[in-house]
């Protein structure tokens, strides 16, 4: 039997106040697309790249979005559906979202998920989790501009360093990601061996990719063989 | 160039500043949507209840509203990181997607023509996973708890194996940044399991690891980059 607080949380008014929001991120993205298309030819982007862009990101998508989705089910069971869909849709993340939910309705003196639950608490577990995503939105809103001008300051315009600058966050942020997966080591991990493998498999496609630069395959697909190589791998190392 | 240079930062950048903040502000308004129409109908949060389980939560939360951006800005670019910040899902969907729609095209992540690309490539996931996430709210909980218990745990290996590609990618055109920067990132990560930050207030221990990984090998890449390695 569905729960007394989840049929207010699944409620058409639920629906209906988590949609502008949503719609808001999807309007956003498309008018930063948009933009972005008229003036890429202008900067010597061809529309062939945009296009090619636009193909690759779309197959790199699919198998993250899966994930996000699959990990909606527990949200789906707390927080019903509205609600879950909008916070994973506007500045949230399953890892984020469940342990906040939580922890506000144990404020409330209740247990998500369960029949003890009330609306007070549901509405605890609304409210936290809406307020404490604010400071990710407001930071962005307020200080991307001053980004860029703290960007070109660091690298005197000079573009070698502007490229370096960016590899740079790419290995030492994703680095230590992969670290968090690979330590402490073990040699029956599935996360560590599904890291190693991506690793790899996605060098070998760069050796490939700089020998054969029109593979254009290669550069759509690379990245998508390279995840589910790592994925089909680890899965041997799962414990079920 | 020049004429590109100027097309890119006084046409382009200023009017994503000026929707992008547009934009996320109003997300800040209309993200209240759910807790307004609770509201409406009378349910509110015991105001006891809602203090302390902020008092838990948004100490958790804080270190990662100032780590996170600076993190990713230099990937994401500005319209990126407008887009990526209102959207969620950064790490294992908006960086990736910026970077390998960049790649994709033959452009070098973080020049004015990479921010083009990358902007797509943010754009394209958002309609993805608004997709992904939408069938999958809607097909509900039923069809998703149907999957068998290895598969949801296979799923969940797509992101180390991601995040590792990714990282191969960065590595590879930055070889010798990488060769210092991959094992530091294990050093560092290893003395945090170790305690060694504990020493820190509790709000910032578990941020600062990151941030020195990702400013360390930035600063180190423009020096790098400054004296032509």
């Amino acid at each position: 039997m569905e729960l007394e607080y989840l049929k207010e949380a699944n409620s058409l008014g639920m629906w209906l106040s988590c949609i502008p929001c949503v719609l808001l991120v999807l309007f956003q993205a498309w008018l930063f697309m948009k933009r972005a298309w008229d003036v890429g030819p202008k900067i010597g982007v061809t529309h062939e790249q945009m296009k090619e862009a636009a193909k690759s990101s779309l197959v790199a998508s699919i198998g993250p979005s899966i994930v996000v989705v699959s990990g909606m089910v527990s949200l789906l069971a707390s927080i019903g559906g509205p609600l879950a869909w909008l916070r994973l849709s506007v500045i949230g993340s399953v890892m984020y979202e469940l342990p906040a939910a939580d922890r506000a309705a144990t404020a409330a003196g209740c247990t998500l998920g369960t029949n003890n639950m009330t609306m007070e608490a549901f509405a605890n577990a609304a409210w936290i989790m809406t307020t404490c995503c604010l400071g990710w939105i407001l930071v962005s809103a307020l200080f991307a501009d001053k980004m860029e001008t703290f960007r070109d300051k660091v690298t005197g315009g000079n573009m070698d360093a502007v490229i370096a600058l960016t590899a740079g966050g790419g290995v030492g942020g994703f680095g230590y990601m992969v670290a968090q997966r690979c330590l402490p080591f073990n040699l029956q991990s599935a996360d560590m061996w599904s890291a190693v493998v991506g690793f790899v498999v996605m060098w070998l496609f760069n050796i490939y990719m700089k020998k054969k630069p029109d593979a254009k395959w290669a550069q759509q697909f690379g990245m998508t063989i390279a995840m589910f190589c790592g994925m089909v791998v680890g899965a041997f190392f799962l414990e079920v | 160039m020049e004429k590109s240079s100027n097309v890119f930062r006084g046409e382009f950048l200023p009017y994503i500043i000026k929707w992008g903040r547009g934009t996320n502000l109003l997300g800040v308004i209309l993200v209240f949507g759910p807790c307004i129409y609770l509201g409406l109908k009378g349910i509110w949060p015991d105001s006891g209840a809602f203090i302390a389980a902020l008092t838990l939560q948004l100490p958790l939360s804080a270190s990662a509203y100032i780590r996170e951006p600076i993190s990713y800005f230099a990937m994401l670019g500005v319209p990126g990181t407008y887009m990526a910040f209102l959207s969620g899902n950064i790490s294992n969907l908006r960086v990736p997607c910026a970077s390998i729609a960049t790649k994709s095209a033959g452009i070098e992540e973080g020049t004015d023509q990479g921010t083009i690309t990358g902007t797509i490539g943010c754009a394209v996931s958002t309609f993805v996973s608004a997709i992904f996430l939408t069938v999958g709210v809607i097909a509900g909980a039923s069809v998703l708890e149907a999957m068998p218990p290895i598969v949801t745990a296979a799923l969940n290996l797509l992101l180390p194996a991601l995040f590792s590609s990714l990282m191969a990618n960065y590595a590879f055109s930055k070889p010798k940044l990488a060769a210092i920067v991959i094992p530091a990132c294990f050093i560092i990560y290893f003395a945090q399991l170790q305690g060694v930050f504990n020493v820190l207030p509790s709000i910032i221990a578990s941020a600062i690891p990151p941030l020195i990984c990702a400013f360390g090998a930035m600063g180190l890449g423009v020096a790098m980059a400054k004296k032509g390695k």
